[in-house]
Parts: C-alpha cells; structure tokens; sequence
C-alpha cells in the first residue's frame, strides 16, 4: 500500500503515538491530520492494538507476602480520606495516549507492614478453650461431610453439643469454606466462628506442606489482619486463631508460605 | 467471583464494592506486579510501583472505557507509565533491554483462553524471529517510553533509521496477529 504524500508525515509518527511518546508539536500536527484521515486513525488503532498485545507477553510475577492487603489497606485509605469518585464521562475521539496520566509515586510513603495491624498472640486460656472448641469443630466438620469415621460416642456427644451451641445458642452458627492451593485443588475446610471470641479454624485432609506460615485475614472492607501464625509440622491437621472481625466481614484467609500465599479460603 | 468478567469487577471497584475491589486486584496483581519488575527490575520499587497502579486504576475506575481497549491492558499501561515515571524521578536507569526481551520472548502467561494463548504464543513467535536491530527499538520504545530520538541517541543510529526499523518490525508482527485474527 503506497502512502499519500500528506500520510507519510504521520505515518511516521503513529508507533510513537501509539506508544504514547510523540512529542507536544509533532503530536498536535498528527492528530490534526488523524481528525480528518480515516485510513491513518485505522493504521494507528492497528498499532495501539498490537502494542497493547505486546505488553500482555510480559510474564506474571507474584508480589510479595501481604501485598493484595497493603492494596486494599490503602484504597480503604483512599475512600476514608473521600476522595472524589470520578464520575463516567463519554469518551473523546480515540486518544493514542495512555489513559491515566501516570505521576510519580510520592516518596517516603510508609512501609505497607506498617498497615498491617498484627494480633497479640492468644493467651493461655484462650488457647485452650480455642483448643476444645476446634476438636469439636472438627468433629462437626467430619460428621457434617458424613465421612465414616470412627467416633466414640463421646465425639458424637460434643459434637451434639457443639453444633446446639453454636447453631442455637449463638444463633451465627459456623460458616466454612473450602481451603483451595494455589491450582485450586480443595485440601481442607476453613470454620469460621462468631461468638465470644470469635474464631476461624482449619482442618487439614492431608496434612500442607511442613514449615512455618503466616496467616491474613483480609476482611470486607479491605482491611489486612495478620492471625497467629501456622507452625506446620509433618502431622498438622488443624490450625485456629481468634479472630477481631465478625465472621461475616471476612473476605478470605490465606495461608502464607515464601512470601506466596499457598492456601486461601474465600468467604461470601 | 472467578466467573464475574474484568468489566464487571472493575464496574464494582468503580462503585466501591470491597468484595469487586479485592477481587481485582487478587486477579491482576501478578500481571501488574510482572510488568512493574520487568520495567524497574528491583522487587521494592516494583511492589511500590504496582501498589500506586492500583490506585490509580480504583480512582479511574468509573472513566475506563471498554472501547479503548481490554481491561489488562488498560492497567498495565498504566503501570508501565507509572514504573517509567517513577524510575525517571528516581534518576535510574530501567532494566536492560535485553533482559526484558529475553522474558518477553521466552515468559510464559499464566491465566488465559486459549485462544487468547494461541495469539500470544504466535505473536511472541514472531517478536523472537524480529531482527534485533528491529526488536530492541520497538522494546525500548513500548516499555521504556523512549522517544525515536531517545534510542537513536542511545544506540547510536540515525533517526530515520530507528523509525523506519520500528515501523518495519511493528509490521511484521502485525501480520502476524491479523492472520489469528482471521
Ligand atoms: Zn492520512
């Protein structure tokens, strides 16, 4: 396809437009002659499409440990602060340039572990009522899946008596949700709790991967809370922690291993 | 939330939905974070860079017009804006061309169609058999937001040189994804 004379000048200049880096004068001529030419608005959306395909070959890389909650933590920010919320405006004639004018980001913001807002660890007596109430979780949770199980009656009984206290008498009840990896494959169950305290616990199928591992809590409103940590050994099954949200302000809870969350269960 | 599409998510971010918001960034933040590294190259100022694009995208939120292209994209220009801005204010230098190049040509996506897949994989086929002399100006230029003149000056090479190689080596890939098109 041969040019006409007055495309040449901008067909120049259309991968810098469509990149986004033509300069002031060069660009304002371009866009003149782009406002009247159709087949130079087709060659530049023809290329802004390409370049956009380009920058999705960029490979992933998963970001650090708490990443997803000093996100949230600071769009929550934002929306305390009230900031404006952009109203839609139609959108001019296609604009070769980036959407969003970048800035720079300001210096010296605080470190995102300092938005993380770290729970004591539980005390003693907690631990041990968190102790006997997660057995009984766990009886629930394998008589609920109707797995055969060898219970005593014993089990049974506490397990009874668990489920009347926690569906009646608390009337929250329990929530749950699978514990899914990375690849989505369910490997255990997530029991949330709402009472005094409230708690989440989890049951293991087969037992993660040993090692140490931090546990967020992510709730609604995008608040990161970092739960008693997870030290797995090679027969760990369970884990618990209170929990300073209400069970229905959970959003998930991932388990953190190498600064990659492994297990996460997602609520609501 | 897996079933709900990029438009929709970002609708609800636009409308302050928790739930849409922390649904997008869980889906975008290793593409964003990705982009971020492979522009700035240190893990810090990456994560600093891709926390500041979903800032933006969540003030923007409500402006994003699907016209103008696909949601990923979308974002990721706006992180590649960012990540060059906040290098230039930092006075360093991005990550080597070449390393970049090597990811682009040789990295592999996670989370897409296959169709989508098949596209990418043709299209980095075709940006691995590009002439270096092609493909490093079009790299600097798309990722590093250099000007024409700023790699003919980094290069060493004539201006009229590096447009027509961009130009010539955009062409080729072109081809190459009007055929998928097809
Ligand atoms: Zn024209």
């Amino acid at each position: 396809m041969t040019e006409r004379p007055e495309c040449a000048v901008t067909r120049q200049l259309v991968p810098e437009l469509a990149a986004g880096t033509a300069a002031g004068d060069e660009r304002a001529d371009a866009l003149a002659h782009l406002g009247r030419c159709l087949d130079c608005r087709r060659e530049l959306a023809a290329t802004t499409d390409l370049m956009d395909e380009l920058l999705l070959l960029v490979p992933e890389e998963e970001p650090g440990t708490g990443f997803e909650c000093s996100v949230l933590a600071r769009l929550n920010e934002e929306d305390d602060a009230g900031a404006p919320v952009p109203s839609p405006v139609p959108s001019p004639v296609p604009a070769p340039t980036a959407p969003v004018a970048a800035s720079a980001v300001p210096p010296g913001r605080p470190s995102r572990w300092s938005r993380l807002a770290w729970l004591p660890p539980p005390g003693r007596n907690r631990l041990t009522l968190l102790g006997v109430v997660a057995a009984a979780t766990v009886a629930l949770a394998l008589l609920a899946a109707g797995l055969v199980w060898r219970a005593t009656e014993d089990d049974r009984e506490l397990a009874a008596a668990y489920r009347h206290t926690l569906e009646v008498a608390h009337g929250q009840g329990l929530s749950a949700a699978p514990l899914r990896t990375r690849k989505g494959t369910e490997i255990g169950t997530l029991f949330a709790y709402q009472g005094e305290p409230s708690w989440v616990y989890a049951t293991f199928r087969s037992p993660p991967d040993p090692g140490n591992y931090q546990v967020h809590l992510l709730s609604k409103d995008g608040r990161c809370l970092a739960l008693r940590p997870f030290e797995a050994s090679t027969k760990a099954i369970a884990w618990g922690g209170k929990i300073p949200v209400r069970v229905s302000d959970i959003q998930s809870v991932a388990f953190i291993q190498s600064d990659t969350p492994v297990l996460t269960a997602h609520f609501g | 939330m897996g079933a709900l599409t990029d438009e929709s998510l970002l609708a609800g971010m636009a409308t302050r939905d928790p739930e849409a918001t922390a649904a997008f960034v869980r889906r975008y933040q290793s593409r964003v974070f990705g982009m971020a590294m492979a522009i700035v190259g240190s893990r810090a100022v990456a994560e600093e860079v891709a926390q500041e694009a979903f800032v933006r995208a969540w003030r923007h939120a409500a402006t994003y017009d699907p016209r103008r292209g696909r949601v990923a994209t979308w974002l990721l220009t706006i992180t590649r804006n960012l990540a060059i801005d906040t290098l230039r204010l930092r006075g360093e230098r991005p990550m080597d061309p070449h390393v970049l190049t090597a990811a682009l040509v040789s990295g592999e996506s996670g989370t897409e169609t296959a169709s989508d897949y098949a596209e990418r994989e043709h299209l980095r086929t075709a940006l691995r058999a590009l002439p270096p002399e092609q493909r490093t100006p079009i790299v600097l230029s798309v990722f590093h937001g250099m000007t024409a003149r700023e790699i003919a000056e980094k290069e060493g090479i004539p201006l009229g040189t590096v447009k027509t190689r961009i130009r010539r080596g955009l062409a080729k890939l072109r081809d190459v994804l009007g055929v998928v098109d097809d």
